[in-house]
């Protein structure tokens, strides 16, 4: 079984066999839409330097900082692409990124929370480049830091849009790229405008948004689907009994096992996501994140249940109740048109679409940061000042946003595999050199870059180029993960053979860091020079 | 069809995945009720005098 048996073609741009017109739905994204842009407005008053533009001046409190996490990661790849992928694998795919992703948020506060809210206060540290950069302390570490950030966001953001124009143009009276531009317009504005406070708000916003149109999608679906949950098993089991089965388990499932196990990598590895990950510098107070944990795995827990719609359609299209449109990708939008009330699905879809919103925000804002922060500022040492930072951002973003846009209208690809695909490129690099290496003393630079280099090489052409031959990996294996398996590997082994700032090497307050405890014990010793105290006052 | 699982599944879906589920929400549970605040060892600005260097106030957080 390949991945492209796995993951259809997606009809970017074209019909997704779903006729859905209302004026309920145009209302709710009007109004959600203006909600988004007074929120950019407000933030934009505290936009005053690259601090608060790029890591919210750290003020975030709990709830937001827990919400945004989450928000930055369930997606419209998660809500549109694993209910459609997950229709045609059935419940263990499901299962398996239902519990592994919440399990990934756990482990990336386990791994990191504490380390790398303390490496934001001491060091100023705002985003992962700056994590590598100040664990291996070698300027090429945070120059592939930088590459990774911006090519995963390029791919993640792609598949990102492509879905905001699906459901857009389910709501809206316009087409695909009609959509798709409007939805430009509105995300962009409210992140160049208000930076990263506008898109943790929006993010928290939109995480309650994502929990509540998730209880109503599975709920309408549960008590409306003709004979209810009985019915779709007796459907399934008798047309289709395999959909029910455990491939891991050694059963006669349908999903590859290369794929299963791929997903695993993905959920794994969530602490090797910048969007995720980099909100831990943003949190006012590290005592913060003791509940933290606890309130994003539990909130991601409750999303899935828009995936309860999988089974539904696959059985509502078996049994001949709903017609098949032919495309995975609009089992949700059409498991609530033909089973929830018009107010509802207005919502849910809107819901959706500040998904995709809120995923977009994050990537946007943070390879803004990887070029205006990590190369000119970091890298290159320029001595920009607040009014510049913010400009260079604020001129990088939209040039982000039409880029990413420009290869969500024109990429021939497959929202599943690409969304994977940028997944990997993030995790083949920052995943070995921030969650690894900063609980791991013996972590060289050779074995970084090594690591990284072989990682990142491995995923644009097992992940990407795959895709351009129309070539296929055995078992369903995606391309990406295996790379940032192999990457680790390297990663492990140079640096068990290398000895280039490893623990004994690095400052004294980085090796403070490392040997925090992940939940307690450890301490830390701040000073602050004279210019850092004169810049904060600022 | 004789119904062996929670809801008439013919797998155990359900079973698992509250399993999983359960172990995660163990997981949270264990790193809230573990976690403690960060020590914090403060050194005075250099601004302060040519001795302050040296100095080092325990802040327990």
């Amino acid at each position: 079984m390949t991945a492209s048996s796995l993951a259809p073609l997606q009809t970017w741009g074209g019909e997704i066999g779903v006729e859905y017109y209302s004026q309920t739905a145009v209302l709710f994204l009007v109004i959600f839409s203006l909600l988004m842009i007074g929120i950019g407005i407000v933030a934009s008053r505290y936009q005053t330097n690259q601090e608060e533009y790029f890591a919210a001046g750290r003020r975030g409190g709990l709830i937001v900082i827990a919400l945004s996490m989450f928000a930055s990661i369930q997606s419209g790849w998660g809500m549109i692409g694993v209910t459609g992928t997950g229709s045609l694998l059935g419940p263990e795919y499901l299962m398996l990124v239902a519990a592994g992703t919440p399990f990934g948020f756990v482990l990336s506060y386990w791994l990191l929370g504490r380390k790398m809210r303390m490496l934001g206060e001491l060091r100023n540290a705002m985003t992962a480049p700056d994590a590598m950069y100040y664990r291996f302390e070698d300027e090429r570490v945070r120059l592939l830091g930088i590459a990774s950030v911006i090519l995963g966001s390029m791919g993640y953001l792609a598949a990102q849009y492509a879905a905001l124009g699906i459901i857009g143009a389910l709501i809206l009276p316009v087409n695909f790229f009609e959509a798709l531009l409007i939805g430009l317009v509105i995300v962009g504005f409210y992140t160049v405008v208000g930076g990263m406070l506008a898109a943790i708000w929006s993010d928290a916003i939109q995480g309650a948004m994502m929990v509540m149109g998730a209880i109503l999608t599975a709920y309408f679906i549960i008590t409306n689907y003709p004979g209810g949950t009985d019915a779709m098993v007796s459907t399934i089991s008798t047309q289709q009994p395999e959909f029910f089965n455990f491939t891991l388990l050694g059963m006669d499932g349908i999903a590859g096992i290369g794929l299963l196990l791929s997903v695993i990598v993905i959920q794994l590895t969530v602490a090797g996501q910048p969007h995720a990950t980099t909100k831990f510098y943003m949190i006012k107070d590290v005592s913060l994140l003791k509940w933290g944990a606890l309130i994003t795995a539990f909130s991601y827990m409750l999303t899935a249940l828009y995936w309860v719609a999988a089974p539904f359609v696959r059985a509502g299209i078996l049994s001949g109740e709903i017609p098949d449109p032919g495309n995975p990708d609009a089992a949700l939008p059409l498991a609530l048109v033909e089973f929830a009330p018009d107010i509802v699905v207005a919502f849910v879809l809107t819901s959706v679409i500040a998904a995709i919103m809120s995923t977009s925000n994050g990537f946007l804002n943070m390879s803004s940061a990887a070029v205006v922060h990590d190369y000119f500022v970091e890298h290159l040492d320029r001595d920009l000042t607040d009014g510049q930072e913010v400009l260079y951002g604020r001129v990088t973003t939209i040039a982000i946003l039409a880029a990413a846009g420009l290869l969500a209208a024109t990429f021939p690809g497959l929202i599943f595999v690409l969304g994977a695909a940028g997944w990997a490129i993030f995790a083949a690099v920052i995943f070995p050199c921030v969650a690894i290496a900063y609980n791991w003393k013996g972590a060289t630079a050779e074995g970084a870059l090594w690591g990284s280099l072989t990682g990142l090489g491995l995923t644009l052409v097992l992940a990407y180029g795959v895709e351009y031959l129309s070539l296929s990996l055995p078992m369903g294996i995606l391309g990406g993960q295996l790379a940032m398996v192999i990457g680790y590997v390297v990663f492990v082994a140079v640096s068990l053979v290398t000895s280039t700032n490893t623990y004994e090497d690095l400052d004294p307050d980085i090796q403070e860091i490392m040997d925090l405890g992940r939940t307690r014990g450890g301490s830390v010793s701040s000073r602050r020079m004279p210019d850092e105290r004169a810049s904060d006052d600022d | 069809m004789k119904m062996l699982y929670l809801l008439g599944f013919p797998t155990p879906v359900l079973e698992i995945y509250l399993l999983l589920a359960g172990s995660v929400i163990a997981f949270a549970l264990y790193f809230a009720l573990t976690f403690e605040d960060v020590d914090r060892t403060e050194t005075a600005d250099r601004t302060e005098g040519p001795e302050d260097d040296e100095q080092v106030t325990e802040v327990s957080g």
